[in-house]
């Protein structure tokens, strides 16, 4: 052991040790650094904590404070051992808590335009967190149809719903006439799910998707009566179909079929 | 209550954390864990529920006849399987109590239910067994088995973590400025998981798989989704339940792991739950080197038994099985065949594996299934990509970016080397990714504590 590791030990009270001390080596510089380094962590370290610690802390009392309501006034709940033993307390606090949140619409004001920064498409009145009209969250388009029920339905089947004079609604689904199942690019239809058109037989047609446009066919009635002018427009997509007389004693029904054009 | 609700990150979390400071002894920070435990399962629930802790008293005295009777195998043998029958007797009557719906006397209200019974009961029997199997010493102060066996920081995601690795904690602990930097850290990520990560996917899943239009991306994209959303809720929860832990002074083991392109399939079904699937794996005896035909039965008994553990249903145990016969192939030959495979082939043989066998916990019939699994090849759907689909994706596309490098091990890898090795210039560089570290972290947190309020408040 050298002389000044032995005066290091001595200074320290342990002379019966032998620490080495590495002077003006690389290991001295290495031990230099990796306390430096250790410092260097520390301090950021310190700085993580208080910050996040603060934000907590901060928040935790602004909700609370803020929202300010009297729990038992609120939930008519009142402490007691049963109220606590059934959890309904607890649960009165809870509710209570979530419900008086504060600044709800600041909230969701702030919510939505930090959603502008989730991806592209979103707008401030259009919360990302809403749920597309095309969506159900019950519906699985994978469910089994139950055998015989008419509520099932195929999204490839071609429906149509007449209603007659008597206000009786009859659906009929046309299996054989199963639109193309083509598999074709995205496509970008703004509204969905529509349900598309009525004449004036009251003969609607009911599809899942808005067509590209719409073949409308027009049976021609035998009697006197309603003059029917068909139009079929491409390029909008749309169908107009008008009836320029409405006697109320027309009783043949016209059908009006939806179809996709690939 | 869960750790991702308002009231316990902003509520209880800090006043347990706070309160737990205020001695340094471990005995009074297990009572206060014991404590707050018990409220956080009374929360909202009968207070009943917490009568299911007794079992825990059970368990300890099981243990201990257990230890004082090594010599009497049969002894000790009945009294594992007693424990065992009571650990899932538990776990089916108030974990999968919708088995027993049509007996009046076991079949419970939601709310009465406790959350995290299949944890709880896991932990009872996995000390018994370890008692047995004399991998741990009978333990004699009931409090310390207790704080093991109801702390709310293993209870909603784990980790499975054994007794004997615990006990040295729960006897002496220190909370230290590394561990509350680190659990705060955890914490604030996990919470992001859970709240923005889990719902983007969810958002994607429903409009994929739950739309009434079936097509061949939505199919596809709804599926990932759906495993991207329990990857990220579990993971997140997971994070949170680590974070809580480093806080109170506890190291618990990480409980998911990166997936890696050589972990090939048993990789990724370890990378989720890992401790459990560990556990699951060292009882049905898959890690022992033994006839093929054995270690194949035993990894089909294994994938069952945690197919079990998460759900009670026929679409469950046959997803187990599938899992549980790939597994084992791959420990027996597959392994070998597939490792000489360059890593784009082995994440693909991944992807379509995990898509297709876990595909099948989405369905509850094979009728669906099946349509799901032609409508992947374009068969019987109208379009490629419906507009809901589309705008779900777009929408989300920056969030959809974060949880790509969060899963996708290489561009981790890629993207925490270029900040590490961005930090190694200097000090000062250092400082700064440190900083901008530290405001990432709490701007995370006040996105996701103001995503909640919003969500309330609508």
């Amino acid at each position: 052991m050298n002389d000044n590791a032995k005066q290091f030990n001595i200074i320290h009270g342990e002379k019966d040790k032998e620490y080495e001390i590495p002077e003006e080596c690389a290991l001295a510089e290495k031990a230099s650094k990796e306390l430096s380094q250790d410092n260097l962590e520390g301090h950021y370290r310190f700085i993580n904590i208080l910050t996040l610690a603060v934000i907590m802390l901060f928040t935790c009392i602004f909700f609370i404070a803020v929202s300010g309501s009297d729990i038992v006034e609120d939930n008519n709940a009142s402490l007691s051992f049963k109220t606590f033993m059934s959890g309904d307390y607890t649960q009165a606090i809870e509710d209570t808590y979530n419900n008086s949140l504060p600044f709800p619409e600041a909230m969701k004001a702030i919510e939505e335009r930090i959603s502008l920064i989730y991806g592209i498409g979103n707008k401030v009145t259009d919360p990302i967190r809403e749920i597309d009209d095309d969506t159900d969250v019950n519906h699985n388009s994978f469910d089994e149809p139950n055998g015989g029920d008419e509520n099932d339905t195929d999204e490839n089947v071609i429906t149509t719903t007449q209603k007659s004079d008597n206000g009786e609604v009859t659906t009929t689904k046309k299996a054989e006439e199963k639109k193309k199942t083509t598999t074709t690019t995205a496509i970008d239809r703004p509204d969905e799910s529509e349900t598309s058109s009525t004449t004036t037989t009251g003969s609607t047609t009911t599809n899942n998707d808005k067509p590209y446009f719409t073949v409308t066919t027009t049976v021609p009635i035998d009697q006197p009566g309603p003059t029917t002018t068909t139009t079929t427009t491409e390029t909008t997509t749309t169908t107009t179909t008008t009836t320029t007389s409405e006697p109320p004693e027309v009783t043949s029904s016209s059908s009006e079929e939806t179809g996709e054009v690939e | 209550m869960v750790y991702s609700d308002l009231i316990f990150i902003l509520g209880m979390f800090p006043i347990v954390t706070i309160v737990s400071l205020f001695d340094r002894s471990a005995e009074y920070k297990n009572l206060i864990l014991i404590l707050a435990s018990l409220l956080f399962f009374s929360w909202g629930r009968p207070f009943a529920v917490c009568l299911i802790f007794l079992s825990a008293f059970a368990d300890w005295i099981f243990g201990m006849i257990i230890g004082k009777n090594r010599d009497k195998k049969a002894l000790c043998a009945a009294f594992l399987t007693i424990d065992a029958i009571m650990n899932i007797g538990l776990f089916l009557v108030f974990g999968h109590n919708y088995i027993f719906a049509k007996f009046d006397k076991l079949s419970f209200e939601a709310a009465v239910l406790p959350v995290g019974i299949g944890f709880y009961t896991l932990r009872g029997f996995s000390y018994v067994y370890d008692v047995y199997k004399r991998n741990s010493v009978y333990e004699k102060n009931f409090f310390c088995l207790f704080t093991y066996m109801v702390s709310f920081h293993l209870m909603l995601a784990g980790p499975m973590v054994r007794y004997k690795e615990l006990e040295p904690q729960i006897r002496h602990r220190e909370i230290t400025g590394t561990k509350l930097n680190d659990g705060l850290t955890r914490i604030v990520w996990g919470f992001g998981k859970v709240v923005l990560l889990a719902g983007v996917f969810e958002r994607i899943k429903l409009a994929g798989l739950n739309g009434r239009e079936i097509t061949t991306v939505g199919c596809w994209l709804g599926m990932l989704s759906f495993m991207a959303q329990y990857y990220f809720l579990f993971t997140g929860l997971s994070d949170m339940a680590k974070g809580l832990g480093l806080v109170g002074g506890f190291e618990y083991p990480d409980n998911y792991e990166n997936i890696e392109a050589d972990g090939l399939f048993i990789g990724t079904v370890r990378s989720f739950n890992t401790t459990v699937v560990e556990f699951f794996g060292e009882l049905f005896g898959c890690k022992k080197d033994k006839n093929a035909v054995l270690n194949f039965i035993s990894y089909i008994l294994c994938g069952c038994a945690l197919s079990i553990w998460y759900e009670a249903k026929i679409n469950f145990i046959i997803v187990g099985l599938c899992a549980g016969a790939l597994a084992g192939l791959e420990k027996i030959f597959l392994s070998g065949v597939l490792s000489k495979l360059p890593s784009a082939l082995k994440y693909l043989y991944i992807l379509l594996a995990a898509m297709l066998i876990f595909g099948g916990l989405y369905f509850d019939s094979f009728y669906g299934y099946k349509k799901w699994l032609l409508a992947l090849v374009g068969v019987n759907v109208k379009y490629s990509l419906s507009v809901s689909v589309k705008y779900a994706v777009l929408k989300n596309i920056t969030l959809i970016a974060v949880a790509f490098f969060i899963v996708f091990s290489p561009a981790k890898r890629l993207f925490t080397g270029f900040w590490k090795k961005l930090s190694e210039r200097s000090a000062a560089a250092y400082g700064r990714v440190m900083i901008a570290k530290t405001v990432f972290t709490a701007l995370i947190f006040m996105i996701s504590v103001i995503t909640l309020a919003a969500e309330h408040a609508a």
